[in-house]
């Protein structure tokens, strides 16, 4: 090889991509022209300054309330939505869908290539396909691992609901919301539906988050994200509470769950107005 | 409500001694991919919000953080394939706004501060390829099928991820 090796076919060589074959007349030109032979070292110096990035850094912010409240929202609306007692199947995804998320995984050969910088990429899947429910085969320590989590997530759970009952509790023995959906518009024995027990909150709803937004600039930057944070989750199960109400109208159940929830929105906007006054 | 909290108290609080475990880690891979600290705090929410749903799917096979990582990629990814990422890839123009947000509220200095300036000078799309191929150690195929598109473009990318990654660190 005469002239010299091409950008690509260098990028090829330094990530092991090419065939042995391909790779000996590189090999033999690296060896006498040092400009090829500095290009390639110059691939590999900026592999190398990657790893120079931190393997860890701490957020600024505390996450896990959000996390845990998100987690416990999906649990509940799921719950509500099926009926099932049992909190730890709800919301449950895969979260691992993919078969490309495992690097490697597409292929059976063992990858030639050189190792990426970080050591990344040797994972091997976990919960690839077929094996899922197999419990018997779960090792003990995985199994005791999920437990004590799912056992943790109950708790939160817990905490959740009891915030949500106690908000929804204050509103049944002390009346003082003109929110709570009008006895007289829903017919004797049946529940109140979803388009009744949004209007029933609408008004309010609608005229705080009208003053909120009036007196947002004199709010912190961090405390207009926690309440908006906030009101998304809180949305959200409004929302999977509607979805499940619509599916099972009669559920007498479902329609206090979604009046909790409500009640939860409205109670937050409460609080945010009279911190911004 | 005392009951309430008493009681997971007792249990250990798992969620949390996972989440303090292991959010170092996964904060500072979405660090590399995001413009935006913020976009990194999202994603890890993701993140442990997916991992704490399907802990049942949890087979022990391989380590917790192993699982844990492969779920901060698909979460990546799937915000990589969203329609307004797809249009990144034939973006060539940075936005340095948000470069420019990321990196300044970047805690470490030095040299990593100055490779995350290079990174986050990057186009999106470059970026994420150069992450996954020379960070995380996935293959152009597999790439390929994480973020919607050929092997071919995949390639072309991290070459030019690469070119611009020099130019960066070299200005």
């Amino acid at each position: 090889m005469s002239t010299h090796v091409r950008e690509d076919d260098l990028h090829d060589y330094a990530d092991g991509e090419l065939t042995s074959a391909a790779r000996e007349p590189i090999d033999r030109h690296l060896a006498a022209c040092p400009i090829c032979h500095e290009a390639l070292e110059s691939i590999r110096r900026l592999r190398a300054r990657l790893a120079e990035l931190p393997s860890s850094v701490e957020p600024e912010r505390d996450l896990l309330a959000v996390i845990l409240a998100r987690v416990g929202a999906d649990a509940s609306s799921a719950a509500a939505a099926t009926g099932a007692a049992g909190v730890a199947s709800a919301g449950r995804t895969d979260p691992v869908r993919d078969s490309a998320l495992e690097p490697g995984a597409a292929h059976e050969s063992p990858r030639s290539r050189e190792e990426s910088v970080t050591g990344g990429g040797k994972a091997k899947r976990e919960n690839a396909g077929t094996g899922r429910g197999e419990r018997s085969s779960v090792p003990t320590e995985a199994r005791r691992l999920r437990t004590r989590a799912l056992r943790s997530l109950r708790a939160s759970y817990a905490i959740a609901a009891a915030i949500l009952f106690f908000c929804a509790g204050a509103a049944i023995f002390f009346p003082r919301s003109p929110a709570t959906p009008d006895a007289a518009s829903v017919a004797p024995g049946a529940a109140p539906r979803t388009p009744e027990i949004a209007g029933a909150y609408a008004g309010e709803i609608g005229a705080l988050v009208q003053a909120l937004d009036t007196r947002r600039t004199t709010l912190r930057p961090e405390t207009v994200r926690i309440i908006e944070d906030n009101l998304k989750i809180i949305d959200d199960a409004i929302a999977r509470s509607q979805v499940a109400l619509e599916e099972d109208p009669s559920s007498a159940d479902l329609a206090q769950l979604l009046s909790f929830a409500y009640e939860t929105k409205l109670e937050l906007l409460r609080r945010a107005t009279e911190i911004s006054n | 409500m005392r009951g309430v909290a008493a009681a997971a108290q007792a249990d250990g609080r798992s969620f949390e001694s996972i989440y303090r475990d292991h959010v170092g880690r996964i904060f500072a891979r979405f660090l590399r991919f995001a413009d935006t600290r913020r976009e990194a705090e999202d994603l890890t929410q993701e993140t442990f919000v997916r991992a704490f749903k399907s802990l049942d799917s949890f087979r022990g096979e391989s380590a917790l953080s192993t699982w844990l990582e492969r779920i901060a990629i698909n979460v990546a990814a799937e915000t990589m394939r969203s329609a307004a990422m797809r249009r990144l890839w034939i973006e060539s123009v940075e936005d340095p706004a948000a470069s420019a947000s990321a990196v300044a509220t970047s805690p470490e200095g030095g040299a990593a501060q100055d490779v995350r300036r290079a990174l986050a000078s990057l186009p999106k799309g470059a970026r994420a390829v150069l992450l996954l191929h020379d960070v995380e150690g996935y293959r152009h195929d597999e790439i390929a099928e994480l973020l919607a598109v050929t092997a071919g473009t995949s390639k072309s990318q991290l070459h030019r991820a690469r070119k611009l990654f020099k130019e960066a660190l070299e200005r």
